[in-house]
Parts: structure tokens; C-alpha cells; sequence
């Protein structure tokens, strides 16, 4: 049987300036043969939409302002509203000592300042089942 | 002579290969800096055969642009700084202040804030689009309240206050100008500077905005505005940072950096002014790497190459016009969250290399800064790295202490070689604004971006406690925390008290004013008549969100998000 090709959604949120990382795990990601499908400008309602209509598999977001806590409770909630598990992976400048509030809230991996974009693609790969 | 020079040559040349690659069997190396040139293993006065003798404060200006360096006048310590509301700013801003944050001299308050990304674009904090962003990575400034918070008892003659805003330039210009109108100081009596170079924010993190045309037009009116009314304010802050942020090599940075003025400057004297009323007024923001002696070369290379190209290009008469006054920020991207005491090291290499090439300004970076905004005692620290060096150390005594060197003499000629070929490419392409608008300079960005973290990836490019020399325990700093929730809502209480103090009748009509004005203001040629009615409407009030909401509702789109984004 043919493998699935796994289709992920990359979402950068409002004002959010910083896009150094999400330039190097769209190009990981898709150097690893995944298809990714980047909205930027988006807010939790706009994200779980488009992961929704496009069927993906996984989402990644990214948050550098410090403001990774509240739109991953907005989005994990706005998930939940629309009964769908979609798993959620987070990368950014995000403080160890959060990690453990954001994998309570449901998050599968928290991918801090010094992960590599490998780490994301490995996790990325077992996670949609592409792992032998 | 030459021939002399020449056989010493030789002969070092030939201990290489005897004794090094015949009897040692030694591979030699192969060095290419960040820039792409390739290095030799030493320099002799062969190498610099063709510079010719200079003095600081000489055209053009390759050792300094004054006469004495640090021994008259040491660099400012200028800390970007800003979180939460604006009155924890204020804490940060006086607590700074009393650990030696200054400008040229001790009793000159610098205030060089950062503002939250909502001010950047023009959203008041009630506006729902600034939902989850208020008091992060600054305050908000929407009212003159808050300029009232930041700035009440400084001497605004002796206070440099100079905003990050990005987009929103102009009416925070204007609102600063009314804010000290009210103090009963005049414009012409201010000093600071406005960032006002929005397409650099734009095209390296990717927030929209106005459309460029729009930026530009803004851009365009501030310039003019201080050229006649403020003439010890810097209109624009030239940001070379964000693009070594990204990745562009030092020479990349210079000549982007470069390309831009040029198209501004062309510009300028398009809106009717000439170019001596307003180019000495360009200030900086230069990118600093760990490439130390690249660097070094960078920032000569940038003094001599701005000199040369305002004096033969633009025909510029004012020696001012010439001096290219620096302000270093060290590098952000240089931090790594691991072993993060590593990141003074860092930071103090980067400030060295600034004050070897006698930069005007400096910005450190705190250690803890890889995980967010600095604690106090990491921008203390910080601080410290600054007083070290100019108290401690013979640095300051003499002026471009490696002028002469054969290396560095050698390197700033192909910097700025390197750099020309850059500005001569973007204006091949059509220009800064066009490189910017049709994606170009974003994808030699990203290519660059890409590079490198195939070079971190592969160990070709090693990061100490990153990709080698691990730390089996971990250190970790604590984080410095900013209470989003309650800064918030402190925000929008207090902007909308501030809305419901004001007569109605006379926000609207200046509102209408400045979407007329706007609506006029269809070229760049009629320059000057935006202003007036951005004034008049801080005069009655109005918020910077319902300034910047006329000015996007009369140019089309509200928070502009650019193509490159959409993939």
C-alpha cells in the first residue's frame, strides 16, 4: 500500500514577528517529503478552520512574543469546540519552565530556542505514522 | 622597499610549503569569512599598497568621523528597553537610567524604547486585532497619556527619546511633538529619533502594515517635516540589524543598507528638499556577528563608503552630511538559551569590535535574552560590559587603534568592494523598494537563513553549547515574565477613559481632516501636507489607533499582509 504523504499546517499568529524558525522547519519538513500548507496572520478560530478544511495531520505554530501560553489554551480550546484531535506542535522563544503548562494543555511537543529543525522532523514523521 | 617586502614574502611562503606541508604534512586550511572572501594567513604592506594616508575626522572618514574619538566624548550607552504598560517601562527606563544608560554625556537621559506590536501597526489595545499582543515586548502607546507616563520630569531639551514604533512613525511623531507642546517645549528644541524605515520591518519579519506605497509616502512626510521643524531629531534609523538578523553577511547588510538610502535620498530631493537639509540626519542600527575582524571592517568600510557616495553622488557640501554616526545593537540571533552565562562572552566580543571601529552608540544584549526579554540583573550585566571596557581597559585612549593594520586595511577595501557589488545589483534590479516589493531581497534572505543553518546543521559552523561543547547539566536562568493579562487590561481601561475625556465633535472633524489630507496626498511631490492634520488631531485627542485607522482606510486595507508570506 502506498504510503500517506503527511500534510502539515504551519501557522505563525498575529503580530508575531519573528519567522527565522518557521523558515527552517517548513524547508526540514518539506525536504522530508511532507506537504505544508503556511498561513501567517492568523488567529486560533483561522487556523483550527484551514487544518480542518485542508485534512492535515498535524499543526505547527510558533510564538516568539511571549505570548505562547495564551493562544495555545485558545487554540487547544478552539480544537476542542470543533471536535477535532488534530495533534498540535509549538517552537519559539519559549522558556523550559513553560513546557510542562503547555504539554498539560494537550500540546504533543514544545520545540524551544536551541531545538533542531531534525527534531521537529523525526517527531513530525512518528507522529503521522511515517515512522517504520 | 617593494622588492623587499616581496622576498620576505617569498620566503614565508616557502617555510609553508617546506615545513609545514612537506615535513609536517599539513593540510592547509581554507578560511572564507561570512562575506565570502577568502582569507590568506597573513597580511604585509603589499596588500595595502593602494590606501592613502588619512587622519580621523578626514574625508572620508575611514578612522572616525571626528578629530578625537572616546577621549572627548565616549560612546552611549543606549539600552533598548520596554515591557508590560508603559509605567513598568518608566521603572525599567529609570532603573536603567541609574546604572549607566546615557547618551554622550552622564546627564542625558536616553529613552530608546521598544513598543508592543499593536503600536507598531497602529491598534489602539481595545481594538480586538491587538487581542493577545498588548504589553508584549513593550508597552502600548496609544494616547499622550502614555507619552506622559514614559516621559513626565525628564528635560525633554537634554531627553534622546527614541521609539521603535515601525508603521506608525509619523503619528507618533506627532503626537510626541504635541505631547511636548504641552510642556511648553517648541519642536525645534527636541531631540530623538523616529525609526521611520518600515519596509526593512516589513520585508524581515513579515507583519503587514500599509501598503509600501503608503509607507513610503509617511516616510517621505516625516523626513520633510523634521528637515524644516526639527533639526536635531533623526528622522530615520537606516536598520542594517534586522538584516544581519537574518542572515546576510556583513557586506550584504552595508550594501542593502546602502541601496536603501540611496532611494530615500533620491526621494527626499523628489519632495523638494536638498539633500544637505536632511541626510546628516540619518541614524543607524548596524548589525554586529561574531565575525569580529569582518565586522570591524564593516563598520570602516561603512563610514568611508557613506562619505564617498553622499560627496560624489549626491554632491553634498555639509561635512555632516558625510560623517555617518553609528549605532551598534549586538546581535540577538548571536545568544543561545544553552549555558547562557556564554552569551556575556558573546555580548562583549561584539561591543569590543564596535568600540575598535569607534562606533557612536551601543546597544548590548543581555545573556538571558535567548528566552525572552531581559531580567534586571542580566541588562545590568550587560551594562557593566560597556563600562569594563571604557574604564577598566586602554581602549579608549587611541582612535582607530587598528588603522594601519595590513589585515584590516586589506579587509575594509574588499567589504566595501563586496558591498558595492550588492548596492550595484538592487539598483540593477530597480531599486531597494522594487527588490523588496517583488520578493527578491526576502528570497536572498531566506536563501541566507538557509545556509547557515545548513552550516549549524552539518557542524561546518560551530555555535559553542549549541552543536559542540554541550553542558550534560543544564543551566537555566529564570525567565523574565511579562504579566500579558493584567498589562492588558490596565491598557485598555486606561484608552478607554482616555476616549471618553475628549470632545467628540472635535475627534471626528480631525479625524475627516486627516483622511482628507490623506486622500490628497497622492504623490510624493506634496510632501507636507499630512502633518498639519496628524498635529491637530493629537490636539484634540484622538488615539494613535484612530490616526492610523484614517490613514488605512483612505489607502486601502487595514494591516497590509505582504505576498511573500503566502505560500
Amino acid at each position: 500500500m502506498e504510503k500517506h504523504r503527511p500534510k502539515i499546517l504551519l501557522a505563525r499568529f498575529d503580530l508575531d514577528g519573528h519567522d527565522k524558525g518557521i523558515v527552517f522547519i517548513m524547508n526540514a519538513l518539506r525536504n522530508a517529503g511532507m506537504e505544508i500548507v503556511y498561513i501567517h496572520f492568523s488567529n486560533s478560530k483561522e487556523i483550527v478552520k484551514s487544518a480542518i478544511q485542508e485534512d492535515v495531520d498535524l499543526i505547527g505554530i510558533t510564538s516568539s512574543l511571549g505570548q505562547h501560553l495564551l493562544v495555545s489554551s485558545m487554540l487547544m480550546e478552539e480544537l476542542n469546540n470543533n471536535r477535532t484531535n488534530i495533534p498540535v506542535i509549538i517552537g519559539g522563544v519559549i522558556p523550559n519552565i513553560d513546557v510542562p503548562k503547555l504539554i498539560n494543555m494537550g500540546i504533543k511537543k514544545v520545540f524551544g530556542p536551541g531545538s533542531t529543525p531534525q527534531e521537529a522532523v523525526a517527531f513530525a514523521s512518528q507522529i503521522t505514522g511515517q515512522t517504520e | 622597499m617593494d622588492n623587499h617586502v616581496m622576498n620576505l614574502r617569498q620566503e614565508w611562503e616557502k617555510e609553508l610549503r617546506d615545513t609545514y606541508e612537506k615535513k609536517l604534512r599539513f593540510t592547509l586550511p581554507k578560511y572564507n569569512n561570512e562575506s565570502g572572501i577568502e582569507l590568506k594567513y597573513v597580511y604585509d604592506p603589499l596588500d595595502i599598497g593602494d590606501i592613502s594616508p588619512e587622519m580621523p575626522g578626514q574625508y572620508p572618514y575611514t578612522r572616525g568621523i571626528r578629530a578625537l574619538g572616546y577621549q572627548y566624548m565616549p560612546w552611549m550607552i543606549q539600552m533598548l528597553h520596554g515591557y508590560g504598560t508603559s509605567e513598568e517601562t518608566r521603572h525599567r527606563t529609570d532603573f536603567l537610567l541609574k546604572e549607566g544608560m546615557r547618551g554622550y554625556k552622564e546627564e542625558q537621559p536616553v529613552i530608546l524604547i521598544e513598543v508592543d506590536p499593536p503600536t507598531t501597526v497602529g491598534l489602539d489595545p481595545d481594538d480586538p486585532k491587538a487581542f493577545g499582543a498588548v504589553g508584549l515586548g513593550g508597552p502600548s502607546v496609544s494616547t499622550l497619556e502614555d507619552l506622559d507616563n514614559l516621559l513626565k520630569g525628564y528635560d525633554l531639551t537634554k531627553t534622546r527619546f527614541a521609539p521603535n514604533t515601525r508603521f506608525t512613525c509619523l503619528p507618533i511623531l506627532a503626537m510626541y511633538v504635541v505631547y511636548a507642546e504641552q510642556r511648553g517645549y517648541k519642536p525645534g528644541e527636541l531631540n530623538g529619533q523616529s525609526q521611520n524605515d518600515p519596509l526593512s520591518r516589513w520585508i524581515t519579519t513579515d507583519i503587514g502594515g500599509p501598503t509600501p506605497s503608503t509607507q513610503f509616502k509617511l516616510r517621505m512626510e516625516l523626513i520633510r517635516y523634521c528637515s524644516q521643524n526639527m533639526p536635531q531629531w533623526n528622522h530615520t534609523n537606516l536598520c542594517g540589524y534586522l538584516y544581519g538578523e537574518t542572515c546576510a553577511d556583513p557586506a550584504q547588510e552595508l550594501g542593502i543598507v546602502m541601496a536603501e538610502a540611496i532611494e530615500s535620498i533620491e526621494a527626499g530631493i523628489k519632495a523638494g528638499l536638498n539633500p544637505d537639509d536632511f541626510v546628516s540626519r540619518f541614524s543607524s542600527q548596524v548589525h554586529i556577528s561574531m565575525s569580529f575582524f569582518e565586522e570591524i571592517a564593516k563598520l570602516r568600510a561603512w563610514r568611508r563608503l557613506w562619505a564617498k557616495t553622499m560627496k560624489e553622488r549626491f554632491h553634498c557640501q555639509n561635512p555632516r552630511s558625510l560623517q555617518y554616526r553609528m549605532h551598534v545593537h549586538t546581535g540577538g540571533s548571536s545568544l543561545t538559551m544553552e549555558q547562557p552565562l556564554n552569551n556575556i562572552t558573546r555580548a562583549a566580543l561584539q561591543v569590543l569590535a564596535s568600540v575598535l571601529s569607534g562606533v557612536q552608540s551601543l546597544h548590548t544584549c543581555s545573556y538571558d535574552e535567548a528566552i525572552g526579554l531581559p531580567s534586571e540583573d542580566a541588562v545590568r550585566t550587560a551594562i557593566r560590559v560597556n563600562q569594563i571596557i571604557l574604564h577598566e581597559t586602554d581602549i579608549p585612549y587611541v582612535s582607530d587603534p587598528l588603522g594601519g593594520s595590513y589585515y584590516v586595511e586589506w579587509l575594509t577595501n574588499k567589504v566595501e568592494q563586496e558591498a558595492t557589488k550588492v548596492i550595484n545589483e538592487v539598483e540593477g534590479r530597480g531599486g531597494f523598494h522594487k527588490c523588496v516589493e517583488d520578493g527578491w531581497l526576502r528570497r536572498l534572505l531566506e536563501s541566507q537563513m538557509l545556509k547557515w543553518r545548513q552550516q549549524l546543521d552539518s557542524g561546518e559552523r560551530t555555535i559553542v553549547g549549541l552543536n559542540k561543547f554541550k553542558a550534560e547539566e543544564k543551566m537555566a536562568v529564570p525567565p523574565f515574565v511579562v504579566r500579558a493579562k493584567e498589562t492588558a487590561e490596565i491598557a485598555v481601561e486606561q484608552v478607554k477613559k482616555w476616549k471618553a475625556n475628549r470632545n467628540s465633535a472635535r475627534v471626528t472633524k480631525a479625524i475627516d481632516d486627516v483622511k482628507d489630507a490623506m486622500r490628497k496626498y497622492d504623490s510624493i511631490e506634496k510632501a507636507g501636507i499630512l502633518m498639519p492634520a496628524l498635529l491637530e488631531a493629537a490636539r484634540a485627542k484622538c488615539t494613535l489607533g484612530e490616526m492610523m485607522g484614517a490613514i488605512y482606510e483612505v489607502t486601502g486595507g487595514r494591516v497590509y499582509a505582504s505576498e511573500y508570506g503566502r505560500r
